[in-house]
Parts: structure tokens; C-alpha cells; sequence
């Protein structure tokens, strides 16, 4: 049994509309010893973003001289690279004893039908991220939310600071139906020995939400405080690019108010500045050289129309001509809008072949379609020397594993190896 | 023609967009609006003041690029990262004679340079309204005198102070209080904020260019009477002095947008030398002034301010600041003055109206005396020329702001 059978497994065998069960994770947590581990906690919840809050924060905390263990989801290339120590991905040994472990206790736990639900991947990959934080003695652990708040396996670990990125409708339906809902699900993150709580700027109707949810959740002692852009004072050409800026930005104020709850003193200049100039996270904005060619990539995995424009702006900014696009986004996610932002541009559509995603609505007639599988170095190559790789984090991962693309590891921690650098373009 | 020059061209970028003119975008300002994945994926902050120009008619304006992610923009028939929305006022500025239509190519020159921020040293003696560059990082950037910055979508418009150490080269170097009004947070040893910083624009002659133009041409007559009323103005004020203060506008009092009033904090009214309900002016840059009422400042916070002011993103887009710094601007002064609703501004008095307030006070007494005495008294002119004289340095002497020397006072 490999170790993606342990952490899929339930999810796989799952019934027509059954749901992940929290209590079946409790049970598990508990089983495990993992209910009273003793490291501060730092979790991300929102709609879009927390991956890349999460990595700064770490980098900011690894900076400090902090052993950080951080868990995010989904992987690009690997499964491994949900959990990470100091920035850099766990082994394969690792995961298999990891997984060995899950395996070991889920096994005494009661059958499913007892608690009504399957154990999720997401939160499966969290139980084994705070094994291995509890392992390898770290100091601090950083858990980005796989989907909700409240809802997911993070509420399981008490955090002492929580950084909520933006919050949007989304997953309505599966959270709540309303926006309301999402937010108070976000918020429910959010315990009574939570000491601090950062977050990005919010709409009007969800500030509200989340500030009465939190006044509720810790008796009133606790108020969002707002990460205002720039407002860390950190120099902008230290900070992630484009959209991302105010998450990168996020996850620095979580983990300097981390180090300040816990007494730690925060990172010297000296220190940070290799640190965070060394932050690579790929699929976001990254850019790379397929081997063997002259060709150049930027991938990002942007799903609806904003997020595309800022990659075509900063791919323009970059080469200042992009000779091709390469999109694939399933039915579900704003294909009309990249339509319209892609109407000037030569595309290539590529298509998923997962059952669970549908590829059906109609295309312009001036783009070509091919199938994932039938992606090749020599192809991209063919398309022209500046791509642009833009799509669901599956389909960007593919590529990304197309160029080898480093994805072991996503900063340099002050006592860690060197990240390899990776082609940029000017 | 404008031009915001550069003697380094890496330090204004150019960027191709197309207008959108599906629906009118009013501003009181020349304002042109990029969606907000645009901004974020080129480094722009609100408010910064940038150049387009009309790809049919060659013609330039300056204006203030904004970001948004309103609804109208789902329905964008061509690609944000392409697509520009100019406001009628911008348009007006451009001066094409022709109505706005879409499609229209726009070339849009941004500044694109950051230094990072230094404090200023005890022995510089940086005013607040000034900032110190080192004079290579002046040439480089093809500033002059004058210079705007930008943080965070809080713009500027200072003086330049030219430094000559090499420690400041590649900094800039902002006072503390300047800091506060930009909200600049404080830093970490070599760990710095960056200013976004640009030369301030021109016209091709050098002279310093208006935001908001006065779209007329004035009369002869008034002409004439603007050189008297600024040449008495500068007269009377290197006479009686006239200090000023830099303050960050915020949003007017309910009820005097329309107004020419400013509210000014009460304490700061002895140390301009005016009093309430006296007129000030309120200066953003060279040469770009408006007159306004100086009111004092309320004792409310921004928790009396109704919810609807706080929308969207705006939440946090500048932070909070003591009230001492502040100054309530109505939205017509800021459109003579052609600055966004948050922005650097400088407020000093204007002398000639006290001078006449004073003398108007004071012309009954005083003219009585005089008919008195020239009615009992035979004098020379001399003797009577020095004596009105001296009755009007005794009058006006209350009105002078005395000097801050470095002397002490024994």
C-alpha cells in the first residue's frame, strides 16, 4: 500500500453524498496523542491566497531562527510538498512513516458509519503535518485551511493566531449558502485562547460577520485588526507579485504577531532579507525554462478572469510579448471571462482527464484543444519561446512536472540549503 | 504637451490600453480607472499620478490612476489588462474636442521608481513639506524642485532638498511627521519602506503643470486684477509672514463638500497667525492653490462618520491618523486644487483679507483721530506721512508671526 492509499482512501471509497466527517478526525486527533500537542499554532483561512500567506509566514518565522513545519494544499508535483520543515518538502521515507502511522491509528478507529462520514484527504495530510511537527520538535506550526474554518480539520489545533485572506462566495452550498455563512464558518477557525487575529481587507457584510463571530467566539477580547497593504513596512520588491502582494503581506503580520504573543523576537534584517528575497512559490506567477529549449514559461494557476489579466500583465511587463497561452479550466470556473480576457491572444485549450471535471462548454473557434496527456516538452517548444501557463493547480502542476520544475522547496531557511535559482525573466 | 520627466527611463513605464466608454466616468479630478488585477499585477498604488496620451490626437493630460473591481467591469468587452477607463474630466483636460468613445488607443506613462526610506538627521533641518534626495538620485530621476510621493495611495507634493552624502544616495529622506501623514509604518534596522517618487510634471517650458487646468481663458480685466491681487499678496505676506502646516485632507463635514471651507484642528489656528472663520489658503504643489473658510475641527472621530463613507476596499486604504494632522477639505477645493479625497496638503493664511479686516475694525477710531488732528493740529506732510505710517505698523504689528530663530531667549 503506498502512503496516497492511506490519505485517499476513505475519500475514494466514499458514498454518493457523503460528507467528510469532523468527529471522525476528532477521533482520530485523539487517538493519535495529537489533541495536547504543545506547539503555537498558526492557521490561514479565506477564499483565495492562503498558500501564499502561509509560505511568507513561515519564511518570516524560519528567519527568526523558528523550526517551522507548514501544511498546504494542494501539492504541485508531489504529496509531499503539503508538509514541509523550515520551506522544504518532507521525503518520500518521511511520508511513508507518516502515513504508516495515520494508517495504524485510523485502523482502531470504529467504522465509518459510526461517525457518519469519510476522513478527508486535506485534513488527513494536517493530522500527519502536526505528527511531524511534533516529531521533528518544532517550534511552530503553520496549517493553511483546506476548505472553511470551523468546518475543517484545522479548527482540531487551537491556533494562537489566525490570518483570514479575502473572503468571497465560494463553495456556497457546501459551507453555506449564503456569504454570511462562509464567513462565520471562516471565523469559527477562531478559539478562546486564539491571542491574535490578522486580516486582509474585507467587504463591508463580511467584516461584520467575522467581527461579531470572533467578539462571540472569545467573549469580546478579540478584534480583527486589519493588514492594510504596505502597512508591515516591508519593502514592496520583498513581497510576492501582483494579487498576491496583500497575502504575502498577511502572512508576514501573522507571524510577527506570533513571535510578539509568544515572546520571540522578531527576525534582524540581515536574516529576512535572504530569506524572503529566496521565497519561490511555483504556480504562482513563477516563471521557468522548459530543459532542453529556449522556451520559457509563466505559470500561474489563476482560475477566473482577474487572475489571468494580472498574469498576461505581468507576463507583457516581463517579456513584453507572450506568443502563447496555454489555459485549461473546467467547466465550473470562468471560462467566459478568460474568453474575453484571451481575445487578442493565440490559446491552446487543454483538457483534464479526471471524471470529475467537465470540459463541454464551447470554445472560440481560433483556439486548438489537446488533451493533458498529449502535453510534451517538444510540444510547448513548438508553441513559441514565451508561454503563458495559466489554469486549475492540477493542470499547472502537470506542467510544472513537465519542466521539473523545483517545487521542493519554497524559501531558504537561514541554516538550509540553497534554493536553485530559477530563470527569470526581465 | 506634458511630459513628467526622466532623465532615467526605467523610472516611467509606458503601457498600451483602450478605452472603455460604455458608461460616463465622472471625477472631479482628471482620473482615469484600471481594473484592480491590472494595478496589483503592474505595482500601482492608488493616486498615482501618471500621464496618458490620446493615440489619435498625440494630445497629453496628467492624471490619477485608480483601481476598482466594480460590477461595470464584468461586462468589459475587451481585456482588463488592456482596458482603460477615462473620467470626463480627464477627457475635458486632453482637450481633443471630441467625445470619448471606446476603443480609442491610450498610452498611459506611470512613475515607476521606489527608494527607500530614511529619517532625517537633527543637523539637515528637512521642513516637513520638503524631502531630501541625494543630488546624483536628483539628476538620475530628472526631478526639479519640486517632487511627489506616494505611499500606499497617499500622494505628495514636496520640496526637494538636495543632499550631498553618499550615505544618502539611493534613499530618500522623509521627516518623521511626513511619515506619519503618508502612514508609513516605522522599520526594522535595514529592513526600509519604499516611496513610490516621481519628478513633478511640467509643461515643455519647465513650468509647473496644474492637475485640474482652468478650463477658460479669464478676461483681460481679470487678468490684470489676479497680478495686482498676487502681487499684494506676496508683498503682505513677506511683510506679515504667513507660516504653513501640512496636513493630510479627509473627508469634509457633512454638509460643506460643496462649500469653500476647510476645518482646520483649533490648535493650530495661533500657529498660522488666523483665527476661525478667516480665509486660508490650501496648497497642493507649485503654484496650485485654492482660498477657502478655516474653520475649527470638531471633536468627533471617525466612529461619528456614518458606515457608508467606509466601501469596500477603501476600509483600509490609508491608516488612521491623530486628528491634529488632519484637515477637513470639501470636495470643491479639491477639485480646484485637482487632489484626490486623501491626500498631502499645505495650509497657510492669507494676509491681505486680515489686513483689511483689521483696518476695518479699526477705521472709525482711527479716522476720527486723524480728522482730529488735522482739525486742531497744522502739520507737514512728512510729519503726517510718517504719522499714518506708524499708526498702520501699530495696527498691523499684531497681525505678524514672529520668526522661530535659533536664538534663545535671554
Amino acid at each position: 500500500m503506498t502512503s496516497d492509499d492511506v490519505f485517499f482512501r476513505e475519500w475514494r471509497d466514499r458514498s454518493p453524498g457523503e460528507q467528510r466527517s469532523l468527529s471522525r478526525a476528532r477521533a482520530l486527533v485523539a487517538q493519535s496523542g495529537l489533541h495536547d500537542v504543545d506547539i503555537p499554532v498558526v492557521t490561514f483561512v479565506g477564499s483565495k491566497g492562503k498558500g501564499t500567506a502561509a509560505t511568507y509566514a513561515s519564511a518570516y518565522l524560519a528567519a527568526s531562527g523558528l523550526r517551522v513545519v507548514t501544511v498546504t494544499s494542494p501539492s504541485y508535483r508531489s504529496n509531499r510538498e503539503r508538509i514541509r520543515l523550515s520551506g522544504k518538502a518532507i521525503t518520500a521515507d518521511e511520508l511513508n512513516k507518516l502515513a504508516a502511522v495515520i494508517d495504524q491509528q485510523a485502523g482502531r478507529l470504529p467504522a465509518r458509519a459510526a461517525h457518519e462520514g469519510y476522513l478527508s484527504p486535506v485534513g488527513l495530510f494536517t493530522l500527519a503535518g502536526v505528527i511531524h511537527a511534533r516529531d521533528k520538535d518544532a517550534d511552530v506550526l503553520v496549517l493553511e485551511a483546506g476548505r472553511g474554518g470551523h468546518s475543517d480539520e484545522v479548527s482540531l489545533f487551537p491556533p494562537a493566531v489566525v490570518g483570514m485572506t479575502s473572503i468571497f462566495a465560494e463553495h456556497l452550498g457546501q459551507i453555506g449558502r449564503w456569504i454570511d455563512a462562509v464567513a462565520l464558518d471562516k471565523a469559527g477557525s477562531i478559539v478562546d485562547t486564539t491571542r491574535s487575529v490578522v486580516s486582509s481587507p474585507q467587504t463591508p457584510e463580511v467584516w461584520r460577520t467575522i467581527s461579531a463571530a470572533i467578539a462571540a467566539r472569545t467573549n469580546g477580547r478579540l478584534e480583527p485588526a486589519v493588514v492594510a497593504p504596505l502597512s508591515s513596512g516591508i519593502p514592496l520588491s520583498l513581497l510576492a507579485t501582483g494579487i498576491s502582494q496583500m497575502n504575502s503581506e498577511l502572512g508576514i503580520s501573522a507571524a510577527q504577531r506570533l513571535l510578539d504573543v509568544t515572546t520571540h523576537s522578531r527576525p534582524r534584517a540581515r536574516e529576512l532579507i535572504p530569506v524572503l528575497q529566496s521565497v519561490s512559490i511555483p504556480g504562482r506567477l513563477s516563471w521557468h525554462a522548459v530543459p532542453g529549449t529556449s522556451t520559457e514559461i509563466l505559470a500561474d494557476s489563476a482560475i477566473n478572469r482577474a487572475g489571468i489579466a494580472v498574469a498576461i500583465t505581468v507576463a507583457q511587463g516581463g517579456w513584453h510579448q507572450v506568443d502563447h497561452v496555454l489555459l485549461c479550466l473546467p467547466d465550473h470556473k470562468d471560462l467566459p471571462g478568460a474568453i474575453v480576457e484571451l481575445a487578442d491572444m493565440t490559446v491552446t485549450f487543454v483538457r483534464l482527464p479526471h471524471d470529475h471535471l467537465r470540459f463541454d462548454r464551447g470554445l472560440p473557434d481560433s483556439w486548438d484543444t489537446v488533451d493533458a496527456d498529449d502535453l510534451t516538452r517538444d510540444m510547448l517548444a513548438d508553441l513559441g519561446p514565451r508561454l503563458v501557463v495559466v489554469g486549475t493547480v492540477y493542470f499547472v502542476g502537470r506542467v510544472l512536472d513537465l519542466v521539473q520544475a523545483d517545487t521542493e522547496c519554497l524559501f531558504t531557511s537561514p541554516d538550509g540549503d540553497p534554493t536553485p535559482a530559477q530563470p527569470r525573466a526581465t | 504637451m506634458t511630459v513628467i520627466k526622466a532623465a532615467d527611463s526605467s523610472s516611467i513605464r509606458t503601457v498600451e490600453f483602450v478605452t472603455d466608454a460604455r458608461q460616463p466616468l465622472m471625477a472631479q479630478v482628471p482620473t482615469v480607472h484600471l481594473h484592480s488585477s491590472t494595478m496589483a499585477a503592474l505595482g500601482l498604488s492608488d493616486f498615482t499620478l501618471s500621464t496618458i496620451q490620446d493615440g489619435e490626437s498625440g494630445r497629453t493630460c496628467t492624471v490619477w490612476v485608480v483601481g476598482n473591481s466594480e460590477p461595470l467591469w464584468d461586462d468589459c468587452p475587451t481585456p482588463w489588462h488592456r482596458t482603460i477607463r477615462v473620467s470626463a474630466s480627464a477627457w475635458r483636460a486632453l482637450g481633443t474636442g471630441q467625445p470619448v468613445r471606446s476603443g480609442r488607443s491610450t498610452v498611459l506613462s506611470y512613475p515607476a521608481a521606489r527608494l527607500p526610506v530614511k529619517g532625517v538627521l537633527a543637523e539637515q533641518l528637512i521642513a516637513d513639506d520638503e524631502i531630501g534626495l541625494h543630488y546624483d538620485d536628483v539628476v538620475r530621476l530628472g526631478i526639479g524642485q519640486w517632487v511627489v510621493v506616494n505611499y500606499n495611495g497617499v500622494p505628495a507634493a514636496c520640496r526637494v532638498r538636495r543632499l550631498r552624502s553618499s550615505a544618502d544616495l539611493g534613499f530618500v529622506r522623509l521627516p518623521l511627521y511626513t511619515r506619519t501623514l503618508l502612514g508609513i509604518p516605522s522599520w526594522s534596522p535595514g529592513l526600509r519602506p519604499e516611496v513610490l517618487i516621481a519628478a513633478f510634471p511640467v509643461t515643455e517650458r519647465g513650468a509647473p503643470l496644474l492637475i485640474a487646468p482652468v478650463l477658460w481663458k479669464p478676461a483681460r480685466a481679470q487678468r490684470i486684477t489676479g497680478t495686482i491681487g498676487t502681487f499684494t499678496d506676496r508683498i503682505t505676506t513677506w511683510m506679515l509672514r504667513a507660516p504653513s502646516t501640512v496636513l493630510r485632507t479627509v473627508e469634509a463635514t457633512p454638509g460643506e463638500d460643496q462649500g469653500l471651507t476647510v476645518r482646520l484642528p483649533a490648535e493650530l489656528f495661533p500657529l498660522l497667525g488666523t483665527s476661525p472663520g478667516r480665509q486660508v489658503y490650501v496648497e497642493w504643489g507649485p503654484r496650485n492653490r485654492s482660498i477657502a473658510t478655516a474653520l475649527a475641527m470638531g471633536q468627533e472621530t471617525e466612529h461619528d462618520l456614518p458606515d457608508f463613507q467606509i466601501v469596500g476596499d477603501r476600509l483600509a486604504h490609508a491608516t488612521a491618523l491623530p486628528s491634529f494632522a488632519q484637515v477637513r477639505v470639501g470636495a470643491t477645493t479639491r477639485a480646484t486644487l485637482g487632489v484626490p479625497r486623501i491626500a498631502v496638503v499645505s495650509v497657510r493664511r492669507r494676509v491681505v483679507p486680515l489686513i483689511i479686516g483689521r483696518l476695518n475694525e479699526l477705521i472709525i477710531p482711527v479716522t476720527g483721530l486723524s480728522l482730529g488732528i488735522a482739525a486742531r493740529v497744522h502739520l507737514r506732510l512728512w510729519v503726517l506721512v510718517i504719522g499714518i505710517a506708524a499708526v498702520l505698523i501699530l495696527l498691523l504689528a499684531p497681525l505678524r508671526v514672529r520668526r522661530a530663530d535659533l536664538r534663545r531667549v535671554r
